[in-house]
């Protein structure tokens, strides 16, 4: 009898620990999370690893409208976070962020918005050191931001990854030409009928509904499709992953299906590529050489276009990643990260 | 103290099943053994958002209609409640109810319900903002959102102590985030108890 009562108390503990421990996957001690408020939205931000040396990564995630809860289970950041501080935030109407209208959904307001959140960091962490580290969109975000001067100050150095800098039509169209070299079932009727993306003038109608779906999400369907996006999708998102974001992280996995892609003003049709020369922060780029959504070949017109010598800025492809090169080829992604970081800024 | 109550309860499911067995068809005498319970109810029910966010809730129910010993009826009624996703958000909703509930002579029971109420968020987390240039403390402020959405679940009616324990699980519609409705996976486990 007595035993059973241990077995069964023991198993309401597990109940009670498993239940009390939703919100706190990758959870470590000493982490700090706190949400910017800031013109309708409720911004999260997650402050994990190593933040009390003072180094500390603000990473950007991508979409428009995706979320943090893909890149942090994974070997690549939890090593980074072994080693520096990361900053984690949730875009307005992204992810695991709060709010009820869809206002502001600009490329200027989310901007401003970063501009919050590093002041925020700022204010609890005035000793610290930041650098920006975006990806896909958060990639476009990150440039648009260092173009600005006194901005461009509070951040020491520049990571992006797979960046969609070049958003243009021109960049779009490289995808496109992948996909129809495919002969993907339904893209060549697509890109006939319902893709506008004008070459020249930039007009397009990525953000419009088709079937219920916006134009650039139907897009990023035939890229995945074609291979574009994953070399092997499985290293990038497999089941055990996405269950312990839904259930057991403070993300919210499932809100990205409705939120992504965010039909965001003054992004798609931009190519920020011309305007890197003002960014004069040591940076880093880094691509999947298998990417066709924000296509390899922007990768090197990247890395050329930032307003660095060559001794602080470095470029470093992965052969065997698509889009997602954290995920696909974790360890000389983290080798690539810490020596950037090492060898720029911080040598000890 | 603990072990008779339980002895008690045993011996009345027992009873109650054996009474339904031994005349499942006669109508007339199943309706004196099977005394029509009250139409108010109250309940108390562990409430699981998203199916591991741990929270509770109480509600009132109240039997508007239904056939002879109640084998078919309808339920209005209301929930309040709470859930806690750790750094995401405390949830606090106030749940009106309708529902179509079958139950058996032998005390099992069946539901369905569509729920639409009120769910008010609040941060998990303090927050900031930046005004003017100054990075201020914006406390804890919330968002208000409907939250509707239907569940099903299944029961055992005790009459001979007027308890019902139940378990129900359903989807609930949270919107507008960001004008968008957000589902979520919910479930709830407790017991219902009659009034006299």
């Amino acid at each position: 009898m007595s035993s059973r009562r241990t077995l069964a108390a023991r198993r309401a503990l597990a109940l009670v620990s498993a239940l009390a421990g939703s919100g706190c996957a990758d959870w470590r001690a000493g982490d700090e999370h706190y949400f910017v408020q800031h013109k309708g939205a409720a911004m999260p931000v997650w402050v994990t690893g190593n933040w009390r040396s003072n180094r500390i990564i603000v990473h950007v995630h991508g979409g428009p409208g995706t979320t943090n809860g893909i890149y942090f289970q994974r070997s690549s950041y939890q090593r980074l976070a072994d080693r520096y501080g990361i900053a984690y935030y949730e875009q307005r109407a992204s992810g695991a962020s709060q709010g009820n209208r869809r206002a502001l959904l600009n490329r200027a307001q989310f901007v401003e918005d970063l501009d919050t959140v590093l002041r925020t960091l700022e204010h609890r962490y005035p000793r610290a050191q930041f650098v920006l580290m975006g990806h896909s969109w958060g990639g476009f975000l990150t440039a648009a931001y260092l173009l600005d001067t006194a901005r461009q100050s509070r951040v020491r150095a520049w990571i992006v990854q797979d960046g969609a800098i070049n958003a243009s039509c021109r960049g779009w169209q490289l995808g496109v030409d992948e996909v129809l070299a495919r002969n993907i079932e339904g893209a060549a009727a697509f890109y006939r009928d319902v893709w506008r993306c004008d070459l020249n003038t930039n007009a397009n109608n990525q953000i419009q509904l088709h079937q219920g779906r916006y134009v650039h999400l139907w897009h990023s369907l035939f890229i995945r499709a074609a291979g574009g996006y994953d070399v092997v999708p499985e290293r990038t998102l497999n089941t055990g992953d996405i269950a312990e974001s839904v259930f057991r992280s403070q993300f919210d996995l499932l809100a990205v299906n409705a939120h992504s892609p965010l039909p965001l003003e003054d992004y798609y049709g931009v190519d920020l590529t011309p305007q890197l020369a003002q960014v004069r922060i040591p940076s880093l780029v880094l691509w999947g050489t298998r990417d066709f959504i924000t296509h390899h070949a922007t990768a090197r017109p990247t890395y050329e276009a930032i307003g660095v010598p060559a001794t602080q800025k470095e470029l470093v492809l992965f052969d065997q990643s698509g889009h997602n090169p954290w995920a696909e080829e974790p360890e000389r992604f983290f080798d690539a990260v810490d020596g950037f970081l090492r060898r720029q800024l911080w040598a000890d | 103290m603990k072990t008779e109550a339980i002895a008690a309860i045993a011996v009345a499911v027992a009873s109650q099943a054996s009474a339904a067995r031994a005349q499942p068809r006669a109508v007339a005498p199943a309706t004196e053994a099977l005394a029509p319970t009250s139409r108010h109810s109250i309940e108390a029910s562990v409430y699981l958002h998203q199916l591991v966010h741990p929270g509770a809730q109480v509600g009132y129910s109240y039997r508007l209609l239904s056939t002879a010993n109640e084998v078919h009826s309808l339920i209005i009624g209301a929930d309040v409640g709470t859930y806690v996703w750790l750094r995401h958000s405390i949830g606090a909703f106030v749940l009106p109810r309708v529902g179509y509930r079958l139950r058996t002579p032998g005390g099992f029971q069946a539901e369905v319900n569509v729920h639409a109420g009120y769910l008010q968020g609040v941060l998990a987390s303090e927050s900031y903002d930046v005004v003017d240039g100054a990075v201020v403390a914006s406390g804890r402020a919330g968002y208000p959102y409907a939250y509707v959405g239907p569940s099903a679940g299944v029961g055992y009616s005790i009459r001979a102590i007027r308890v019902t324990p139940f378990a129900r699980i359903g989807v609930q519609w949270q919107l507008p985030v960001f004008d968008q409705s957000l589902m979520r996976l919910v479930a709830a486990v407790g017991a219902e108890v009659a009034f006299r």
